[in-house]
């Protein structure tokens, strides 16, 4: 086989690591809405 | 550095400027609609935290509330480098200062609290709204959530949703807001709202605070 | 004075008439409103680079006057004569302006300033004038001004 098959190979490998790695990042960055239940607080949400 | 000031410019201390508008609690009456302090929770989320000293500590990552009352308990907060993850300090309620349209604000960063006192870890976990399907009491599935409406002033307030019907084929084609009830069921899959709300839905944010107004009349009248 | 007036004159001393440096920034102490000392640069030492307003001896149209190369100070020393502040990343020049509330009114452009006393009359941003009194604080992010100070039309 052709040796720059090879390199392409690489170059995508490392491509595809790159981009997983700023998702992964986006992910741990990006929140999201939250809804908790708070006990204590005059019992409003049933009514 | 701000000891001077603190005399000069009469101690912000406690009480909080207003956003726009007044707080929930005034009710319905005297509010000068227009002057809308309503705002996205996502366009809240990776605003910075800036102290009042002019220094950015933290950004907001998840914005978390009480699903009984509304009331935003606090932020969940990451670094403000590129690379910094989820920190582990969190801003409660108590510690806002004022939340603009730009930052949010503290007076220093003592407001910055253990993150157990906003949120613990195993209810953060299955509590996001977003992307969650809202469901009627009746049955009907309205559609899903993609973005939560707050009223920010003393307090801040979820005061409702902006969802993304279902199927194309129905009356909203783009997306809606429907108003926060106050009875409501919410789980990590879906969020199940009295089938009234549906009639108090608005197209746009400024359309969309009369149709609060107009819901909470009618959920006042109801339980009277 | 401008801020921007004064940036770029050279400093003089009284005593050998030696070049001490070029004005390139201003020290400002948001709390009192003042600047409390001018940052230079191509000093004889870089890191003497602070001059304390009580230093100066003048302020001319063609260079601001110091009796000798001996009072410029570094930030440490600066900051034992309560020059505080001296720090970097808190010039006004190109700085957010943000309200207490949380909003953002523009960015810094230039202020105005009495070379006398220090004293800080206003900020001059891109979206209008804002009175020195206003300011709250002055950090790395941005210059944090009272809410309600900041709709002042530009003065021409």
């Amino acid at each position: 086989m052709d040796w720059w098959i090879w390199l392409v190979v690489v170059v995508a490998v490392l491509v595809v690591l790159a981009a997983s790695a700023l998702a992964v990042q986006a992910r741990r960055r990006s929140g999201g809405v939250i809804a908790v239940k708070r006990r204590g607080r005059s019992g409003r949400g049933l009514k | 550095m701000s000891g001077e000031r603190a005399g000069a410019a009469g101690q912000p201390g406690r009480e909080r400027p207003e956003a726009g508008g007044r707080g929930e609690g005034s009710g319905a009456a005297g509010r000068a609609p227009g002057a809308s302090a309503l705002m996205l929770a996502t366009g809240i989320a990776k605003r910075p935290v800036v102290t009042l000293g002019g220094e950015a500590v933290a950004q907001v990552r998840d914005i978390v509330f009480d699903s009984g009352g509304g009331h935003i308990v606090g932020f969940t907060l990451s670094g403000r480098r590129r690379l910094s993850g989820p920190m582990k300090r969190s801003l409660p309620w108590e510690g806002v200062y004022a939340l603009g349209h730009d930052a949010v604000m503290i007076e220093n960063e003592d407001a910055l609290e253990d993150p157990g006192e906003v949120v613990e870890r195993t209810e953060a976990k299955g509590g996001d709204v977003l992307e969650s399907r809202v469901l009627t009491d009746g049955g009907k599935d309205v559609g899903k959530i993609v973005d939560v409406v707050v009223q920010a002033g003393t307090t801040a307030d979820v005061v409702g949703y902006e969802i993304e019907p279902g199927d194309a084929r129905g009356r909203h084609p783009r997306t809606a807001f429907l108003p926060r009830a106050e009875t409501i069921s919410v789980s990590g899959q879906a969020l199940v709202i009295p089938a009234l709300a549906t009639e108090f839905m608005a197209d746009d944010l400024p359309g969309f605070e009369a149709q609060v107004r107009a819901f909470r009349d009618r959920m006042r009248k109801g339980a009277d | 004075m401008l801020f921007s007036e004064l940036t770029g004159r050279p400093v003089m001393t009284v005593a050998e008439a030696k070049r001490a440096g070029v004005v390139d920034g201003f020290v400002v102490d948001p709390a009192r409103a003042t600047v409390v000392a001018l940052r230079l640069q191509k000093t004889p030492d870089s890191k003497r680079n602070l001059l304390s307003l009580s230093r100066i001896r003048a302020i001319g149209p063609d260079a601001v006057m110091v009796p000798d190369a001996e009072s410029l100070r570094t930030a440490e020393e600066a900051l034992a004569e309560q020059a505080e502040l001296a720090g970097k990343g808190l010039d006004l020049p190109d700085k957010p302006v943000l309200t207490e509330r949380g909003e953002e009114t523009g960015t810094v452009d230039d202020a105005h300033f009495d070379p006398e006393t220090g004293a800080l009359h206003a900020l001059v941003t891109t979206e209008g004038e804002i009175p020195g009194r206003a300011m709250i604080g002055l950090g790395t992010y941005a210059v944090v001004v009272r809410a309600g100070s900041e709709s002042h039309p530009v003065t021409p």
